[in-house]
């Protein structure tokens, strides 16, 4: 009993000196900092049924942005910024329907519309979710620069994929797909 | 020339549409003095209007200044030149557009090209077209900067001769090439020291002075307008001077330039620090000292102020910074002004950032190339099984 009574006195000026603190001016107590922006682990879009690990690419020779190595993984331009951080971040797939039923990654990229959301998990566990604001369309040697960058002081995500009609010759196809989402 | 303006000077370097001038890098002649353009008070319902066209071909573009012609309301004119025109007007300005760049217009101009002259105006626009696209690599743009400066300042017994000094600097990174000098009034301007190497390249650090001696008969301000090249992106720099006749008044001088850091972003963009020094090359002080940047919204006055007095003395150098998050090519103006004896100075620095953007990923597989690919794959595995199961049974048998 006198052990009990010796610990709750001697706990007063504790909790005397937390409520305190809580008094203090915003500029004068502890800052709660913002969890830094991990590095990309997963995409998740569940309208269209994509759950992947994210590869990391840069650049290939010819200046355009890498794709992931398996058909099955999205890809995060790692020469942009991390999701979840401002500016536009951007993650390739590919594109294209498997003949054993397997899909690329990004088989339905364009049956996203305005509203949806999809999701970041980052290598500390955390999600960060994004919701799509349109799709645009563009020429492969289109003037791309408004989707790798953005100057609202807001996060971004564009998602990149092919689109339209294969071109043996070029071994491409003849659009490139863009859906830009911004963080929630 | 369509009718509705004077040209008030001459051209170094190009060539003038109407065919009164016609010179080229290499010679100089003609001299087209027109109305007086700037006066103390206002006298007159005219003012002055000075185009400057800047070109960036990031992208792989080829125009030159001359591939634009440039036009206020419809009268044709050229970059560098002052002309000048009737007062209490809002004038367009506009340019023979080419689809494949942008323009964005700065100075003293609106968004859209406006410009409204007052009496006794000196207004400058200036009119930057770019290279619609983005470099992968992006190339490192000149910077340069001229400071003219008039001897002596004031004529108060009236019409004499005055000597301008023109001091021109690379205050970039790159040398610069095909170096012009558009000014008015003044001919012929001497290049008199500076290309130490004989190059005809401003290199870096190098420092060309000319000179001009003219008889000015009346109040008038003198511009010159400096262009050069590098990467295949212009450099542009302009510098008025303004010398008083018939009265014992000094005018003011002010110079401004502006560096960016870095001059060029990776794909994404970034943010640039840009660093303006404000001097005064003229003999009197300067108050009301301003800075506006038409693309860096909040300028920073760091230090230079050494007497603390608010005025901008000759020996001193004000250095103000700015910051902008940048994330496609980018030229932007800053214009500083100062006054003093009841006249306003103005100046101008222009700078480009370039930043670079990667080009779209090609993501696509072909069907046929996928299944040729999952068939070698599934035959293989078939093959490779059935030559386990084989080896197997024919050791089986064996034993």
């Amino acid at each position: 009993m006198v052990i009990f009574v010796g610990c709750v006195i001697s706990a007063i000026p504790i909790f005397y000196f937390i409520s305190k603190s809580s008094n203090l001016p915003a500029d004068k107590q502890a800052q709660i900092l913002p969890i830094p922006i991990g590095e990309p682990m997963r995409l998740k879009i569940p309208k269209i049924n994509v759950d992947t690990a994210i590869e990391y690419v840069g650049l290939t020779s010819d200046g355009a942005v890498d794709v992931p190595k398996n058909p099955t993984n999205a890809a995060w331009f790692n020469l942009g910024p991390r999701p979840g951080n401002n500016g536009s971040a951007v993650i390739t797939g590919h594109y294209g329907p498997w003949e054993n039923g397997k899909e690329s990654i990004f088989d339905n990229l364009h049956k996203l519309r305005k509203g949806d959301k999809l999701y970041i998990e980052d290598d500390k566990g955390v999600i960060i979710s994004f919701v799509v604001r349109e799709s645009r369309s563009y020429d492969p040697k289109a003037d791309a620069s408004d989707v790798f960058g953005s100057n609202d002081g807001k996060s971004h995500l564009n998602l990149i994929t092919c689109e339209g009609v294969w071109n043996k010759d070029s071994k491409s196809y003849s659009k490139r797909l863009v859906v830009f989402t911004d963080k929630e | 020339m369509t009718s509705g303006a004077v040209v008030n000077g001459r051209i170094l370097s190009g060539i003038l549409t109407d065919g009164s001038l016609t010179t080229d890098g290499n010679t100089i002649s003609g001299c087209a003095v027109g109305h007086a353009a700037i006066v103390p008070s206002g006298s007159s319902n005219s003012g002055t209007i000075t185009l400057v066209k800047t070109v960036v071909n990031d992208n792989g573009g080829t125009k030159v200044v001359a591939d634009f012609p440039l036009f206020v309301n419809t009268t044709q004119v050229n970059s560098g030149v002052t002309y000048t025109f009737p007062a209490s007007i809002t004038y367009s300005i506009s340019e023979t557009v080419d689809p494949k760049y942008t323009r964005v217009f700065s100075g003293d101009c609106g968004l859209n090209g406006n410009l409204n002259l007052n009496p006794n105006d000196h207004q400058v626009c200036i009119i930057t077209n770019d290279d619609i696209g983005a470099p992968v690599v992006p190339p490192v743009p000149p910077i340069i900067a001229v400071i003219k400066v008039p001897n002596p300042l004031a004529l108060p017994a009236g019409p004499g001769l005055v000597e301008y000094t023109y001091t021109l600097r690379n205050i970039g990174t790159v040398p610069v090439t095909n170096i012009t000098m558009v000014g008015d009034t003044c001919s012929p301007i001497v290049l008199v020291s500076g290309d130490t190497n004989g190059d005809s390249k401003l290199d870096v650090n190098e420092t060309w002075v000319h000179t001009c001696s003219k008889t000015i008969t009346e109040t008038h301000t003198n511009t010159v307008v400096a262009t050069g090249w590098a990467n295949g992106i212009s450099a542009t720099d302009i510098a008025s001077a303004t010398v008083v006749v018939g009265a014992p008044i000094v005018p003011p001088l002010i110079h401004v330039t502006k560096v960016p850091s870095p001059l060029t972003l990776l794909a994404g963009g970034g943010i640039v620090t840009y660093t303006k020094k404000v001097t005064n090359p003229g003999t009197v002080a300067l108050s009301n000292v301003r800075i506006t940047d038409d693309k860096c919204s909040f300028v920073n006055y760091i230090s230079g102020d050494t007497n603390g007095d608010s005025k901008l003395d000759t020996t001193e150098t004000w250095t103000y910074t700015c910051q902008a998050n940048l994330t496609k090519t980018t030229t932007n103006t800053v214009t500083a002004s100062g006054e003093a004896n009841g006249l306003t100075a103005r100046d101008f620095a222009i700078a480009t950032v370039v930043v670079a953007s990667p080009k779209l990923p090609n993501t696509g597989i072909a069907p046929n190339e996928k299944s040729s690919l999952w068939n070698i794959i599934v035959l293989t595995g078939i093959l490779m099984l059935t030559s386990i199961s084989l080896v197997i049974v024919l050791r089986k048998h064996t034993i």
